[in-house]
């Protein structure tokens, strides 16, 4: 059923609108500017057409296939659009889904409000049709090109490399939106899998979601912004089973006692107490994450890299004072350990580095300091990556002016796609100096290589990645 | 609302299951031979409070003495708790008087059970006595629990630096809060009427001497 969410045969936008400054605008425009393949039916008694797409007087009037209907129109018509739908399910019968994108619904906790509410979820449940909303953003799915969100990410789509295996969901709209487009503002565009904004729940919520997408084999890994969910229990199973299968990473808000009354309030979310919910995250092997940084740099990390079969961490710097700034971030993770590697590695480590070099004290440290070429940078990372008793690399550089940055970001490459996918280890890519970077940033985000612009962050990712492979070891899965 | 079970009930059900509780008699009758016995079982310095359901401030009413050392001073306390009893609380009723161990000071560790309103009984440890409010340094877990999450909990908290490092020269054995914590889990279980469970302080003595629950309270929904 929630198929025809993400492959809708005919979607139909109520409250479509000529101007650009309008929702009903930017939900059309996203669609065309995507190329979405279906059809796509604008309700404007008003307008001939916009964008190109024919308009309907009302959802009656439309001949093709409806699968898929998108309130964008002020909530107080909900009124007359549930008797147009209701004409239309009489006669053809065909639509599964809505997507009420329209806020002033039950959150408003006001009896309009939870009137119109009602009015929208007796039709629907009539019908059999599934409602995602009401109050939220919509939805997005960059294999099927369905978009019907009202978002301008300020990017052009081209700009986008391939769409990820990151599917996102979302208690706020808002917030939603920040992810989309924060993603879209990193060195080369995020293009989610699949994107929802979830609002009220009147219907449509965060399991029967997380049941779907654990079965879709697009979605690689699940990030999920949430305030509350009324049923604890149920959801704590549903993680228990997803997380065997694929990671879930949850901004959860409401930690401070103030935000959690501001949760309450907020969607219409009972919020239990936030130190259980994490009690229950840590049982059953979703990770937490603080802030929306942390949030996308974990999700990209899971989507690229392989789960790491352990906790040792090698620390390889070419910089000493961010080297030791990272020591600091990775001793601040008990879980985290900066391994000692072979007297072999350390023997190769040696030939392949400048005389000048640190390798290995402490140990799970080598510093290749400023001058390495990017061979000296490639050849020590390849050393590293064999020793057995390392999981994972924690990479940074500065990049110098007199370090060529596109051969460097080529020859990482090379390592690699040298080596075979089963063998692979995440390796987190700290390229520090800001915007100079941005050349070899992009080459090796294009090549599917992970990176960050500060060693706290590739550090994170790190942390949270190892925390998923221990959960995934202690489940003996 | 549920029932509180007093400190003897609540003793006995958590000793069933495992959990070490600090040994205690009720006494109805100050006779010395019972007395005599009483001390022999329990060895001294023993404390002796109020038994009652209907008398929650003991020390205010006189009702708590500490540190009694000889069979006389237990004849003494025990006329002495009663009559104070019944001159603060003269409506109360009285079940007896609790003669219990006095133990040497410990590490105060907390374990407890409570019901989470959407996740239902949750377990708790952490650091007890007078910190727990504080310092808050507790880890939770939704219950049951097994051994990996018992571990987990003691190393979310400033527990896992005793454990591993020791105190002030003593050594502790994990194991030893592990199993308490195994314990509860399946008390609960067992007893899904359970609503609450304190035991606070727990205290760790370390260097092989058993720890011992000092103060426990259970809640049972009826």
């Amino acid at each position: 059923m929630l198929d025809q969410l993400f492959r809708p045969d005919g979607i139909a936008v109520l409250g479509a609108s000529a101007n650009p400054a309008k929702a009903g605008y930017v939900a059309l425009r996203n669609m065309r500017e995507k190329r979405y393949p279906g059809k796509v039916y604008p309700i404007n008694p008003k307008e001939k057409e916009i964008l190109e797409y024919p308009c309907y007087p009302s959802l009656k009037a439309i001949e093709g296939h409806v699968d898929m209907v998108v309130f964008i129109m002020p909530a107080r018509l909900i009124y007359s659009v549930m008797d147009d739908l209701d004409a239309r399910m009489e006669e053809k019968g065909d639509v599964k889904v809505i997507v009420c994108a329209a806020a002033d619904y039950a959150e408003t906790k006001t009896a309009e409000g939870i009137d119109r509410q009602k009015r929208l979820m007796d039709s629907a449940k009539r019908h059999g049709i599934r409602v995602v909303g009401p109050n939220c953003i919509g939805v997005i799915d960059n294999r099927s090109l369905v978009d019907t969100t009202f978002v301008d990410t300020g990017v052009p789509f081209e700009a986008f490399g391939e769409p990820t295996g990151i599917t996102f969901l979302s208690q706020s709209g808002a917030l939603a939106c920040s992810v989309l487009m924060e993603g879209a503002a990193r060195v080369v565009p995020v293009l989610y899998n699949k994107f929802i904004s979830i609002g009220n729940m009147a219907d449509v919520d965060f399991v029967d979601l997380l049941e779907y997408l654990a079965e879709d084999d697009t979605t690689k890994v699940i990030g999920l912004y949430m305030e509350g969910y009324h049923d604890g229990k149920k959801l704590a199973e549903t993680f228990r089973r997803l997380t065997k299968k694929k990671p879930v990473v949850v901004l959860k808000v409401g930690r401070s006692d103030l935000g959690s009354a501001a949760a309450n309030s907020h969607t219409g979310s009972m919020a239990g107490s936030d130190r259980v919910y994490d009690a229950m995250f840590q049982q059953t092997g979703v990770v937490r994450v603080e802030t929306i940084d942390e949030l996308i740099d974990t999700l990209q990390a899971f989507d690229r890299l392989p789960v790491p079969g352990g906790n040792n961490l090698f620390l390889y710097t070419q910089a000493g004072g961010p080297g030791i700034y990272c020591t600091d971030a990775i001793a601040a993770w008990p879980a985290l350990h900066m391994p000692v590697v072979s007297e072999e590695t350390k023997e190769k480590l040696r030939a392949c580095e400048l005389p000048m070099s640190n390798i290995c004290h402490p140990e799970g440290y080598a510093d290749i300091t400023a001058s390495a070429s990017p061979e000296n940078h490639a050849d020590g990372l390849r050393v590293v990556l064999e020793d057995d008793n390392v999981d994972g690399v924690v990479f940074i550089t500065v990049v110098p002016t007199f370090l060529p940055q596109k051969e460097l970001a080529e020859a990482l490459v090379a390592v690699e796609k040298s080596i075979p996918v089963g063998k692979r280890k995440p390796v987190y890519y700290c390229v520090m100096a800001g915007a100079y970077t941005k050349e070899a940033r992009a080459i090796m985000e294009q090549n599917g290589l992970c990176t960050f612009n500060t060693p706290d962050k590739a550090v994170l990712a790190a942390k949270n990645l190892c925390r998923y492979g221990a959960y995934l070891r202690e489940q003996g899965v | 609302m549920g029932r509180v079970l007093n400190e003897l009930e609540s003793g006995r059900l958590l000793s069933q299951y495992g959990i070490p509780v600090v040994q205690s008699v009720v006494l109805t009758l100050g006779e010395e031979m019972v007395l005599t016995e009483t001390a022999k079982k329990l060895g001294f310095p023993v404390a002796m409070k109020i038994l009652s359901d209907d008398i929650q401030h003991k020390t205010d009413l006189g009702c708590v003495r500490l540190q009694i050392n000889s069979v006389a001073e237990m004849s003494e306390a025990y006329e002495e708790i009663l009559a104070n009893a019944k001159a603060g609380a003269p409506e109360a009723n009285i079940q007896g008087v609790l003669v219990q161990q006095m133990l040497p000071r410990g590490f105060e560790v907390l374990l407890g059970v409570s019901t989470d309103s959407q996740f239902g009984p949750v377990i708790m440890v952490g650091l007890g006595g007078i910190y727990v409010e504080l310092l808050q340094a507790v880890s939770l877990r939704m219950l049951p629990i097994d051994r990996q999450d018992a571990k987990q909990m003691i190393e979310e908290t400033p527990l896992e630096k005793i454990y591993r490092e020791g105190l002030r020269g003593v050594q502790y054995d994990r194991e030893e809060l592990i199993e308490a914590l195994l314990c509860l889990s399946r008390l609960v279980s067992e007893h899904p009427e359970i609503a609450e469970i304190d035991v606070n302080p727990f205290v760790l003595f370390g260097d092989g001497k058993k720890a011992v629950g000092v103060d426990a309270m259970v809640v049972v929904n009826e």
